[in-house]
């Protein structure tokens, strides 16, 4: 006599598990039809993009030696604005780069997806027996209340390369200001690095105040599951059944949903992009037309560049240039660590959709072994 | 009603293990950011020792920083593993108490299983498993080499470290399913010794014995640590003061020529006055002092001249001074144990759950699946472990 058994059997040290083959002699139909024996759904893409973000931080870390190395050694300032020309360029691929992986985390989503529900056509066959799931059936699993918003993580928040002139026009909010050597200079060191990166984070999950570097890892898993970092018992009833049903079945709401957020995500970084490449392209050594164009309209009317107006022409010392240089490196610097934050966050939340799919058809293969055990029950009776 | 345990392929020890593992790294490459900008620093006589003392304390600083944090990222780990093993505990052993006739008495039916691993020797390795108290005499060495092979002998000395395979956390996943070879273990139930499967059930809560001795270990080698920080720091005090007297002279050779004396005032009453330290913010990462740097403009000293090689080495952290042995150490030893402990809990945690299944497999295969188990728990018998009349007869004697 043949049993059903709903268990998820899959064959990898990622979720070791028991496979019942056969009972009796007789092999367990759906052993076949659940079989995931695909090692990439085991796939973590939150640990995927903890790998990208450490080797891009290396390689952005190289690009900096080079830079500090060329400003320390140069003879002149020549070779310094050269130095930043090189680390701009380098570094301008890094927005090019985080977009390809952002779009190959998203690819390998959708195909694992794809794989996971297409392939299930045992409870397709089935489908429309969970019409028949009751109190009888309810059972109880260790689980995660999975929870998604399509705006966390945020992806338009703040990004605009604007956002980042900010110190200056905080400046400007006392009347006129002299766009100098030293007044750059103090603009740079009055940005708190670190508190901009916590309140980034705590925007990017849609949450106010901070969330410090040391909690996101923290944060992200509990974001998607409604605040739990371990799994808790969750009561199978009619209706948990039939939302698992609907979500999984329907797939392609998922798909399009997760295809919109790529997209957002794309335009907003392509817009930085464009900015970017502004400010850092340079005609011949002199970049700092683009810089003083791109300020805030309050601040540029009111500024004034080493004492005068920037109507009159702007005469550029090398030491204001090299102090621009400074800050737009210094900019170029955030705009990495948004990536990284970003890239973390987008991995947590395929992670949480792939596992939340996986939940969903452990518990749909459960619900419908119990409705079948009581269907041949009533039978016998 | 039944608890199904379902399979996950991401918890949130693995996000924590590994993304402590990229702070750390991080860390690491902003202060080899910071060396390699700090070897174009020039010293002269009044800003050397300052410089050196807060570079030096820093660094410490951070190690003690960095080893708490993992000692805190243990704990973490080991307290979202125990609550898990009480909660798929509370309710299994009940079930354990009301079955245990039919688990241990009742004939297997003829029933197949499989699953990858060989769980007795992983429960075993587990078991054995103990993290060693961190000593720098015996362990320093090993923790300074590229390899992780030294480091894993040392942690666990049975363990067959393929240094072919970079992915130590699969490497110990492996060994602690008892499954390096790709083993897969499949039989039929009546091959399988339900009794060791049920005692290993029924005193998992027991397993906090094994945490409680790996804290301790963890917390005794805090001891450690800090005994060789102290000691590093004043063995380089000493050597200060001799350096100093030879900066000294180089420097007042060279003062005309260079403006590396306003550049150094500057530098020094910025750290005293406590703004905007040199390399160094809230997150830990680099700021540039542009004062600083702008009058670095016209310094040049062929000695500080670097390859790209060294750039590459620089900011990989590889550095080998005696001033960052100590991190580098420590930091390779937290990687290996990191790793060893996440997958002894997840091998633990995973096995329980898979003896679980097949021991619900094994009862319903008699009870069919009772849709209200709790109906009869009250008359469960409570009983310790399982034992036969024989093995009681035998310990009475």
């Amino acid at each position: 006599m043949s049993e059903l058994f709903g268990f998820n059997p899959t064959n990898t040290l990622d979720s070791v598990s028991f496979d019942v083959l056969a009972i009796d002699g007789v092999e367990d139909p759906m052993i076949d039809v659940n079989k995931l024996t695909n090692m990439e759904l085991n796939e973590s893409y939150f640990l995927t993009a903890v790998k990208y973000i450490s080797e891009s931080r290396m390689e952005y870390a190289l690009c900096k030696n080079k830079l500090y190395s060329c400003i320390a050694e140069a003879a002149n300032s020549a070779v310094i604005l050269e130095g930043f020309s090189d680390f701009f360029s380098k570094t301008r691929q890094i927005i090019e780069k985080f977009l390809k992986f952002i779009k190959s985390l998203f690819q390998r989503f959708i195909t694992n997806l794809n794989k996971l529900v297409g392939s299930e056509k045992y409870l397709t066959k089935h489908k429309k027996l969970f019409n028949d799931f009751n109190d009888n059936d309810k059972f109880k699993f260790e689980g995660f209340k999975y929870t998604f918003s399509p705006n966390i993580p945020n992806a338009s928040i703040a990004l605009n390369f604007d956002n980042l002139f900010d110190p200056f026009e905080a400046m400007s909010m006392n009347g006129s200001i002299d766009i100098s050597a030293g007044s750059v200079a103090s603009t740079i060191q009055s940005i708190n690095y670190a508190n901009d990166y916590d309140s980034f984070r705590a925007s990017v999950l849609g949450k106010d105040g901070k969330i410090y570097e040391s909690d996101f890892s923290n944060a992200l898993f509990k974001v998607f599951r409604d605040g739990a970092d371990t799994t808790d018992t969750i009561e199978a009833d009619r209706r948990i059944v039939l939302d698992a049903k609907e979500r999984f079945f329907g797939f392609s709401a998922t798909k399009t949903s997760v295809e919109n957020e790529y997209k957002r995500i794309e335009a907003s970084y392509r817009q930085l992009e464009d900015q970017i490449k502004s400010i850092t392209s340079r005609n011949g050594d002199l970049n700092t037309a683009a810089f003083i164009d791109r300020l805030p309209e309050g601040v540029k009317s009111n500024a004034t560049v080493n004492g005068k107006s920037t109507q009159q022409g702007i005469a550029m010392s090398a030491d204001l240039m090299y102090q621009i240089d400074v800050f737009v490196k210094n900019q170029l610097d955030r705009i990495k660590e948004y990536s990284d934050i970003h890239s973390l966050a987008f991995g947590a939340k395929l992670d949480a959709m792939k596992e939340a799919a996986k939940q969903d058809k452990n518990v749909l293969y459960t619900a419908l072994s119990k409705i079948q055990r009581t269907d041949a029950k009533r039978k016998e009776q | 009603m039944d608890t199904v345990f379902f399979d996950t392929s991401v918890d949130s020890y693995l996000y924590e293990s590994a993304y402590s593992e990229f702070i750390n790294n991080k860390i690491e490459s902003e202060e080899a950011i910071a060396r390699h900008l700090s070897k174009y620093i020039p010293m002269n006589e009044a800003a050397y020792s300052n410089l050196r003392a807060i570079n030096e304390a820093k660094l410490s600083d951070k190690i003690k920083s960095s080893w708490q944090k993992f000692i805190n990222f243990i704990k973490g780990i080991f307290g979202k593993f125990m609550e898990s093993c009480t909660k798929i505990l509370y309710d299994e052993k009940d079930y354990l108490v009301k079955y245990k006739d039919i688990i241990l008495n009742k004939k297997p039916k003829d029933i197949e299983y499989s699953y990858v691993g060989d769980f007795s020797k992983g429960i075993q390795r587990c078991m054995d498993a103990k993290l060693p108290v961190f000593n720098w005499e015996s362990h320093g060495k090993a923790c300074l080499s590229d390899s992780d092979a030294e480091v894993v002998k040392i942690i666990t000395p049975n363990m067959n470290y393929d240094t072919g395979n970079e992915d130590l956390a699969q490497q110990f996943k492996d060994y602690f399913f008892g499954a390096e070879d790709g083993k897969v273990s499949k039989g039929k139930f009546s091959d399988l010794n339900f009794k060791s499967m049920y005692n290993f059930c029924y005193n998992f809560d027991k397993i906090d014995q094994m945490v409680k001795t790996d804290i301790k270990h963890l917390e005794q080698s805090t001891a450690a640590i800090e005994s060789k920080i102290k000691s590093d720091i004043s063995q380089k005090a000493e050597n200060t003061s001799t350096n100093t007297t030879t900066d000294t002279t180089k420097q007042n050779s060279t003062k005309d020529e260079t403006k590396n004396e306003s550049y150094l005032f500057e530098v020094e009453t910025q750290d005293k006055s406590g703004q905007n330290n040199e390399g160094e913010s809230r997150d830990g990462s680099l700021q540039i002092n542009t004062n600083a740097i702008s009058k670095m403009n016209s310094y040049k000293d062929s000695e500080n001249d670097s390859t790209d090689e060294e750039v590459a080495k620089n900011a990989k952290g590889g550095s080998d001074s005696d001033e960052d042995s100590v991190a580098k150490a420590c930091k390779h030893w937290q990687t290996v144990c990191k790793a060893m402990l996440t997958a002894k809990c997840t091998a633990v945690q995973n096995i329980a759950n898979t003896y679980m299944k097949i021991i619900r497999t094994h009862v319903r295969s008699y009870v069919g699946n009772s849709k209200n188990p709790e109906d009869n728990r009250d008359k469960a018998e409570k009983t310790e472990d399982y034992k036969t009349t024989e093995e009681k007869n035998q310990e009475n004697k």
